[in-house]
């Protein structure tokens, strides 16, 4: 049975897309079909990240207005052929669809594909709505600020309205040097406080600017980095592997921070 | 970077990270709860006006608040308590408009007492939402929470609070 799962912070420039794309290109890469759904009409963005932007025909608008057929509008990615973009339409909003359409293309889609992931614009209104029509599972994406953390506590709240029971979350951005000088809420902090299961840990990373420069996500790269194995490692979570989360402070203490922590005890 | 570390052995104030963390708890728990300032306040002065009627109670040190623990919610007040009134009269009781309050037979036992009305994922109850029985303001504080009701899970109390002689007004 293939899982249909929205991924959505509440709050823009999180990392939802950024998310969105890693995490279906690795699941791809661990032999899964995925397809993955841009519901951000009118701002879309993960063809970008995808670097699929050139290769767009269709656009879901056009699935529901009966002027293409389901699989001329999908894009298939030619790095990773197990994964397929649906993308938005950038010159409509997301009023001019419904949450039913949405439905009817997500359980269509989930026909011919393991994993469904839906990219949910920000907000909590009609895109909102449009990209939990038919989903059973929900990644909440956030970082260790107080407006994101705000923001995505407000969509727990909103998914377990609407009868989402399962919500995973995603702590993005983080910091190790500034957690442990007690400058920012570490990964327990926020979990503590949203009070859901922990999905994954990313750390703030370069390395994520300069993937989608080039449209590449991250996951592509051959060489092992710090953010690549994270993202790996959640999408092995998913299977239902049990991974320890990394340690990201390792990385970071060098003799001056011991020295710092020393002093400060 | 030496000036830094300085000022971090030196400095009083608190880290941001403690900072941030009591700030969120505190506006989750009213995010969480979705019960305007209005609603909250008026909760308070009904609470006091009954809880009075009993003990004389110190106003100064009230503490009227929620908390928020794994995503549940919880009213809590911290009622400081001067002086135990004597009893009410009976016939007050039986007014037609008054009904006893049910639950502040514990008031005379002690020194102060906390309230607290804990929650749930459930919608509200009819028996859920103070009753007023006396004046105008009970279309305003219904219409408001059986709305909010609506909308949102709102956590709340278990204990119907009847207002007969409100001592505030």
């Amino acid at each position: 049975m293939s899982r249909i799962i929205v991924i959505t912070s509440g709050k823009g420039g999180v990392g939802k897309t950024t998310c969105t794309a890693n995490l279906g290109m690795a699941l791809a890469q661990q032999g899964k079909k995925v397809v993955l759904i841009d519901a951000d009409f009118g701002l879309r963005n993960l063809d970008l990240l995808l670097g699929l932007e050139n290769r767009i025909v269709y656009t879901a608008v056009e699935v529901f207005a009966g002027e293409c057929r389901l699989d001329q509008a999908l894009v298939k990615d030619k790095r990773q052929p197990k994964l397929a973009l649906m993308p938005a339409s950038q010159s409509r909003t997301k009023e001019a669809v419904s949450p039913k359409q949405m439905r009817q293309l997500i359980l269509a889609l989930a026909k011919r594909f393991d994993y469904v992931l839906v990219d949910c614009p920000a907000g909590i209104e009609m895109g909102f709505r449009n990209a939990i029509a038919a989903a059973k599972e929900a990644i909440i994406v956030t970082t260790p600020e107080i407006a994101a953390v705000r923001d995505a506590d407000r969509v727990v709240g909103l998914l377990e309205a609407a009868d989402i029971k399962k919500t995973q979350l995603i702590v993005n951005r983080v910091r190790p040097e500034m957690v442990q000088s007690n400058d920012m809420m570490s990964v327990e902090d926020v979990q503590e406080i949203l009070a859901i299961p922990l999905l994954g840990v990313l750390p703030d990373d370069e390395r994520i600017i300069t993937s989608s420069n080039r449209g590449e996500p991250l996951v592509l790269e051959e060489k092992v980095s710090i953010p690549k194995m994270a993202i790996t490692n959640i999408a092995q979570r998913l299977e239902g592997a049990s991974i320890p989360f990394l340690d990201l402070t390792a990385a970071h203490d060098g003799l001056f921070s011991r020295i710092k922590r020393m002093f400060r005890r | 970077m030496f000036s830094e570390l300085l000022d971090r052995i030196f400095s009083r104030q608190p880290e941001s990270r403690a900072v941030v963390k009591q700030r969120l708890q505190l506006v989750l728990a009213h995010d969480r709860a979705d019960l305007s300032p209005q609603t909250m306040e008026q909760m308070r002065r009904e609470l006091v006006a009954v809880i009075s009627r009993y003990v004389e109670i110190d106003k100064e040190g009230l503490e009227f608040l929620l908390e928020n623990d794994q995503r549940s919610t919880a009213l809590v007040a911290n009622v400081p308590i001067r002086r135990v009134k004597p009893l009410p009269k009976e016939e007050e009781a039986g007014d037609a408009d008054a009904k006893l309050v049910e639950t502040a037979d514990s008031a005379d036992d002690d020194e102060e007492m906390i309230i607290e009305l804990s929650d749930g994922d459930e919608d509200l109850d009819d028996d859920s939402e103070a009753e007023i029985q006396d004046d105008d303001t009970k279309d305003n504080l219904e219409g408001d929470s059986s709305e909010k009701s609506d909308k949102n899970d709102a956590d709340t109390d278990e204990k119907s609070v009847d207002e007969s002689d409100d001592k505030e007004s």
